[in-house]
């Protein structure tokens, strides 16, 4: 039974068609990567799993729910979390605070209790911490907690927005780009981390990549998009295989990107 | 880089985090809280407050106020400074003359508005120029459910509610809250300038209101004659009393905020400030949150309504013009947003400041200049406000994090020129 099913979403701007009919399903605890050219549709499609967009048309189910046109924060409720490709950290927040806003839903202090502080909500917020602290030590952040979020090296931050994403406990963790920028040695050890995202955490993940040794090594399944259609799926072998997929990758013969811009 | 990490365990027990813990509270909210400063500052207010009337100028004592409360503001996280302040500021009044107790009292009022003020602007970063919306809320519930006799307006005296000060505290808190809500309900979808706009007209709404609403508020005639707050079969009528009651209510609303921003909901309004959509995709209800930002600052601000009304006797329409929102967003901006420390500051510089210049007399030996406060004081005050945001544009006491976000802006801005 799939954890995320996506049906026959579209979604254009002002005529631009960003996707065009697109279903995807997605298994749970499956790593699925998600690729394709500059501009075909992934972040967008990213968009509408979480919320940021309303799909055109086409329906999102995930947990049997259907989650299209929910409010963002309705949708992190239901377990869908991400990153996103151009880093978007509480920049001004320390590392720890970055995660502790992720665990927003997992406390309850209100007004009455935030000034009452009963001994509840001390120990509750503690905990939040503590936890915070260890999202932070899974991610490979340990020691840089009270770090501000800016002042983290490039790589860093984007571990902390994976840390950041895991303190909203998805079942569904969505990454975009996680490798982009890094070098190779950086690029294995988020592979490293990936894995560990749903061996250790079972979470479900579904990942845009543009460097294919991180999506032949890490990922299940992977579909692949070009101008906004989905023109194949499968297993990375397959994948590799299809005419169509090497066609979209103008034609090199390999699936490989040309352009290395963001 | 990548060091052995496996399933989260449960909970936490390795020293080394719990140190690590310990430091980033250290580091944060509690911050820099000198154990000793308190004990140290006790005497020295003791000292100040004996001596003040027979050896130094009164104004001088104001300055040494300024000073003191300043080192204060340093360390009112820590629970001696609280109570050490709250002795130093009780005491101060009863070294000063009725003037200057009145000054006193502006200053520790418009503090708890700025309190209010700040729960909106520095914490949840919604600009918002009708502040005085509130306070005139506040203030004019207190004169129509008082039941006074003569000045009354013709509602009030068709409703008789015969309330008196301390129930209408807490019902003019919810009013106001209410009130806030009332306004963050359309105005949420704005942003920036736009909502300041809309504030700003809201603010000058309820003054008109105030002013054409003649069976309820007799219009320009105002209402007065309204009691003063019962206390134990007496009444609360000097200034230092009244001082007392503003004083309390400052530092509840100072405690209060301080533990607010340090909770879930202020990191909630922290985070809405710094992305709003990665807010909301961290499970942040943000209307929901923006909402209750609005609803806690008026709340304070009708709080300080109430007060400065039972204070007057009176409320008349032109108590609550613009510069009333401007004087409490300039304290807060001055004293350093987001920072409860810097608004007492910016209350003593903004509010206290040009009345204390009121009767300051140059003496230059060969010359004496009289009045030059009287005639100057508002250049003086301008000049003042003018060197703290050129030489601390981020303002006197800012937060931490308002001070390193001041610094991001002021780098993005030099990257664009260049
Ligand atoms: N908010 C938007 N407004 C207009 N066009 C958009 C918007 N978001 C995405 N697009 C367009 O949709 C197409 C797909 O973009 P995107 O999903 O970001 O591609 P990518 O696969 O590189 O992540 C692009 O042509 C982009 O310009
Ligand atoms: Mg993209």
């Amino acid at each position: 039974m799939a954890i995320l099913s996506v049906r026959h979403v579209s979604r254009s701007f002002e005529g631009l068609v960003a996707l065009n009919d697109v279903s995807i399903d997605v298994e749970p605890e499956t790593i699925v990567g998600v690729i394709g050219p500059n501009g075909a549709g992934k972040t967008t499609l990213f968009n509408i799993l979480t919320g940021f967009y309303r799909p055109t048309s086409g329906e999102v189910w995930f947990l049997d729910k259907r989650v299209d046109g929910l409010p963002m924060h309705k949708i992190a409720a239901a377990g869908i979390s991400r990153t996103f490709q151009n880093i978007r950290l509480f920049s001004n927040m320390t590392a720890i605070e970055n995660v502790l806003v992720g665990q927003h839903l997992h406390l309850g202090t209100n007004i009455a209790t935030a000034v009452l502080r009963p001994p509840a909500t001390t120990r509750a917020e503690r905990r939040a911490v503590e936890q915070s602290a260890e999202h932070l030590r899974f991610a490979g952040l340990a020691g840089r907690e009270n770090e501000l979020a800016r002042n983290l090296a490039y790589g860093e931050q984007r571990r902390l927005e994976i840390a950041r994403a895991l303190a909203v406990r998805p079942r569904l963790l969505l990454l975009d780009e996680p490798t982009a920028g890094m070098n190779a040695g950086e690029s294995m050890a988020m592979m490293k981390l990936i894995r560990e995202l749903r061996d250790d955490l079972q979470v479900t993940v579904i990942l845009i990549e543009h460097q294919m040794r991180v999506v032949m090594g890490v990922c299940e399944r992977i579909s692949v998009l070009d101008y906004g259609e989905k023109i194949a799926e499968g297993t990375p072998s397959e994948v590799q295989r299809d005419q169509r997929v090497i066609e979209a990758y103008l034609g090199t013969g390999q699936l490989k990107r040309q352009d290395a811009g963001s | 880089m990548v060091q052995q990490r496996r399933r989260l365990p449960r909970s936490l027990t390795s020293e080394a985090l719990r140190e690590r813990i310990d430091r980033m509270r250290a580091t944060s909210g509690g911050a820099q809280l000198f154990r000793f400063g308190p004990y140290a500052l006790l005497p020295l207010l003791g000292a100040i407050a004996a001596l003040s009337p027979a050896l130094l100028s009164t104004r001088l004592t104001f300055l040494l106020i300024l000073i003191v409360a300043y080192l204060m503001m340093r360390i009112v996280d820590n629970l001696y400074g609280v109570a050490v302040l709250a002795l130093a500021l009780a005491l101060l009044p009863t070294a000063m003359d009725g003037f200057e107790r009145n000054i006193m009292f502006n200053v520790a009022l418009y503090t708890v508005l700025g309190i209010g003020l700040n729960v909106v602007v520095g914490y949840a970063g919604l600009l918002d120029l009708g502040y005085v919306a509130f306070f005139a809320a506040g203030a004019y519930l207190y004169a129509l459910v008082v039941a006074p006799d003569a000045g009354a307006s013709e509602w009030a005296q068709n409703w008789d509610l015969g309330l008196t000060f301390w129930p209408v505290l807490p019902l003019a808190l919810v009013a106001a809250a209410l009130i806030g809500v009332a306004l963050g309900v359309p105005v949420l979808r704005l942003r920036g300038d736009y909502l300041a706009i809309v504030t700003l007209g809201f603010g000058e709404i309820i003054r008109i209101m105030a002013n054409n609403e003649d069976y309820y508020t007799s219009g320009p005639r105002g209402l007065f004659l309204l009691p003063k707050p019962p206390f134990f079969g007496r009444e609360l009528d000097t200034a230092q009393e009244l001082y007392f009651v503003v004083l309390v209510v400052a530092f509840v609303a100072v405690f209060a905020a301080e533990r607010i921003r340090d909770s879930r909901v202020g990191r909630a309004w922290e985070a809405i400030r710094e992305d709003e959509d990665v807010a909301s995709s961290m499970g942040i209800d943000t209307t929901v949150y923006k909402l209750l930002a609005f609803a806690i600052g008026a709340a304070i601000g009708g709080v300080g309504g109430v007060i400065v009304a039972a204070k007057q006797g009176s409320v008349f329409p032109t108590d609550f013009n613009l510069d009333v929102s401007i004087n409490v967003l300039a304290l807060v901006i001055i004293g350093g947003m987001g920072n409860v420390r810097g608004i007492l500051l910016g209350a003593l510089l903004v509010v206290g400041l040009p009345d204390v210049l009121r009767d300051f007399n140059l003496d230059l030996g060969f010359v004496t200049f009289q009045n030059v406060g009287a005639d100057y004081r508002l250049v003086i005050f301008g000049a003042a406000l003018v060197a703290v945001m050129v030489l601390r544009p981020e303002g006197l006491l800012p937060s931490r994090r308002r001070a390193a976000e001041f610094r991001e802006a002021e780098l993005l801005e030099q990257e664009y020129a260049t």
